[in-house]
């Protein structure tokens, strides 16, 4: 026989186990589950609400509402791809087979400011080289040109020794990075590790806490090495070029560039893409991507909606002048080098 | 006072001799699961998945010499893996490696043998989602203390010696890996290592495993066929991270369990009468 006076401490230890169990909601793969399951997992994980100030409950209500007997899938993609389209967000995207949703607007809204083939023809004469991705040819005034498509496109180090060392008798550099709509962020710390001397913080780093709204850890700084006496670096001045289709890990790279003393932003305004995106399966097996660890600049501040040019350095490239071979982005890097 | 230490001295003499008759040979069980696992992970994924699950396991039990049939040393070691898919076709990959040394004491009730004891454990793997793009990995981490029990019971079946045993293991302290709520791995790359390791108890690190088996004694060797329900779970920084395992395991022991031909001088560490 068990002691009366034992029984309930024998009840609390036989009942610690299940403390130990965590439930969770299992989502129909219905049109409402997979809703609910989009709408709470943006609601948990999402970094932007405040600073887009978009009230995620309202936008539950009236696109829920929406949802009739008999929906089919196409119709119900269009539906939530509507409701994540509220959070006006490149890095968010809903995805099954035959689609994938994209909030177009941050570039679609803007005039592109690029035409690679004009550069490709009247600046560089279709007489250039490529590596891993590269375009680079030193311009007729001593100027090196370096165009990077894509921070997908992993550049070795041995890429950039060779490239750096053929521009390294030119006066200045121009990166050019229009319409590169990011890729990986480790490919930022190298091909930016050619350009800075010393360990430098080039923005910082937050990461959600819990799924309140506001719940965050504080800001990481995000540090960046040099390259090293082994490898070809730059201390040159640099023109940077950018416009509204620069996002992502592109939009970081000039958030860093910016802060260097040798270094001007040149073109326009960088399309953002600040928060670094996570990806969720759904019940219905369609993917969600969004928004989840904001970055921000050297100062604190959010790079979400984009990086402005250096003062001064605003220009913009109007489609009728690219057409006709005129490159004005391209042309006030070139005057800014040559008239130094 | 001569006698006395004359009395002593035979007895330690006695025991060595005996203890030197005495053999306790390292036993070994090798065993491969075959079965089911379901996980779910908030970290990669709202949905949960399941599929089919692949373990190969290892064990070796030595008498120990301080009193060779009640004290028992154990190693076990385990490579898990699951492949596993959601129900919309989604897959996701596990993969684990578990390590631990302990001691048991055991006794006899009648006929079945009843041990208990702890060991300590490391646990690392992690769960692998294909379509994640900054998050496709949750791993897992972890050091504790388990407590095992387990029980076992000789039968003959038309005269093949069987020993069918019952074994729990249950985690309790621990110290366990977790990443923040929404915290990549590239923050902790970059150096953002605070708040990573927990101390893990039932409430936010929970496990158990249970190993029901029947062990058929040939003799030269033993053929163990057996069925493992294993629960690992764990809850920190708001992250709800859960697998289920049910496996079938089959596995050999070689030299037998000693039920068929006993040796006197070997001290069986599966079973001792």
């Amino acid at each position: 026989m068990i002691p009366r006076n034992l029984l309930p401490l024998l009840a609390v230890l036989l009942c610690l186990p299940l403390t130990g169990c965590h439930g969770y909601e299992e989502y129909e793969a219905d049109a409402f589950g997979t809703f609910d399951c989009i709408w709470q997992t943006v609601d948990d994980h999402y970094c932007f609400f405040e600073e887009k100030d978009v009230d995620w409950n309202e936008v539950r209500t009236r696109y829920r509402a929406r949802i009739i007997p008999g929906i089919t899938q196409q119709e119900l993609f269009d539906l939530c791809a509507e409701m994540l389209a509220e959070l006006k967000d490149g890095h968010v995207n809903l995805a099954w087979p035959f689609d994938v949703s994209y909030y177009r607007a941050w570039w679609t809204d803007y005039p592109q400011d690029f035409n690679l083939r004009t550069v490709q023809q009247y600046y560089l004469d279709f007489d250039y080289n490529t590596t891993t991705g590269l375009i680079y040819k030193t311009l007729p005034q001593n100027i090196g040109y370096l165009y990077y498509p894509s921070f997908d496109r992993k550049v070795g180090e041995g890429n950039l020794d060779y490239v750096l060392s053929v521009l390294s008798t030119c006066d200045a550099l121009i990166i050019d990075i229009r319409d590169n709509s990011g890729g990986e962020l480790t490919n930022i710390r190298t091909f930016l590790s050619r350009f800075i001397h010393e360990t430098t913080i080039g923005g910082y780093m937050r990461h959600k806490t819990g799924p309140g709204h506001n719940e965050f850890s504080d800001p990481y700084p995000v540090k960046y090495e040099p390259a090293g006496e082994n490898h070809v670096v730059w201390d040159k001045p640099i023109a940077v070029l950018t416009n509204r289709s620069c996002y992502s890990a592109a939009n970081d790279f000039v958030a860093v560039m910016k802060e260097l003393d040798n270094v001007k932003i040149i073109g326009a305004r960088t399309g953002g893409g600040g928060g670094m995106p996570f990806t969720y399966a759904l019940p219905i097996g369609w993917t969600l991507r969004f928004s989840t660890c904001p970055m921000a600049d050297v100062t604190g501040r959010s790079i979400e909606s984009g990086i402005d040019p250096s003062p001064g350095c605003e220009v913009h490239a109007p489609d009728e002048e690219l057409a006709q071979g005129k490159d004005a982005i391209l042309d006030f890097a070139i005057s800014m080098f040559a008239g130094q | 006072m001569t006698r006395i230490l004359i009395s002593i001295l035979t007895a330690i003499a006695a025991f060595l001799l005996f203890a030197q008759e005495e053999k306790r040979p390292v036993k070994s069980v090798y065993s491969i699961g075959l079965g089911y696992e379901k996980a779910y992970d908030d970290y990669l994924s709202p949905v949960s998945f399941d599929g089919a699950s692949l373990s190969v396991r290892g064990r070796w039990l030595k008498a120990m010499p301080a009193n060779p049939r009640r004290l028992l040393m154990q190693f076990d070691a385990a490579i898990t893996s699951g492949f596993l898919k959601s129900e919309a076709g989604v897959p996701m990959y596990d993969l684990g490696l578990q390590w631990s040394w302990g001691m048991k004491w055991r006794g006899n009730a009648g006929p079945v043998q009843i041990a208990g004891g702890g060991r300590l454990g490391l646990e690392a793997g992690a769960l692998y989602a294909t379509r994640n793009g900054n998050n496709p990995v949750d791993a897992r981490a972890s050091a504790g203390l388990s407590l095992d029990a387990s029980a076992a019971w000789p039968v003959r079946v038309k005269g093949l010696p069987l020993l069918i045993s019952n074994e729990v293991s249950l985690p309790t302290l621990s110290a366990f890996f977790s990443q923040q709520y929404g915290q990549s791995y590239y923050e902790i790359y970059l150096g953002d290592r605070s708040n990573l390791v927990h101390a893990g108890w039932w409430g936010n690190h929970f496990g158990i495993s249970n190993l029901l088996a029947c062990d058929l004694d040939f003799g030269g060797t033993a053929l163990r066929i057996g069925y493992r329900f294993e629960v690992g779970s764990r809850w920190a920084n708001h992250i709800n991270s859960q697998r289920t395992y049910h496996l079938v395991e089959i596995g050999i022991i070689p030299g037998g369990i000693g039920l068929r031909k006993k040796d006197p001088k070997i001290i069986n560490p599966f079973y001792e009468p």
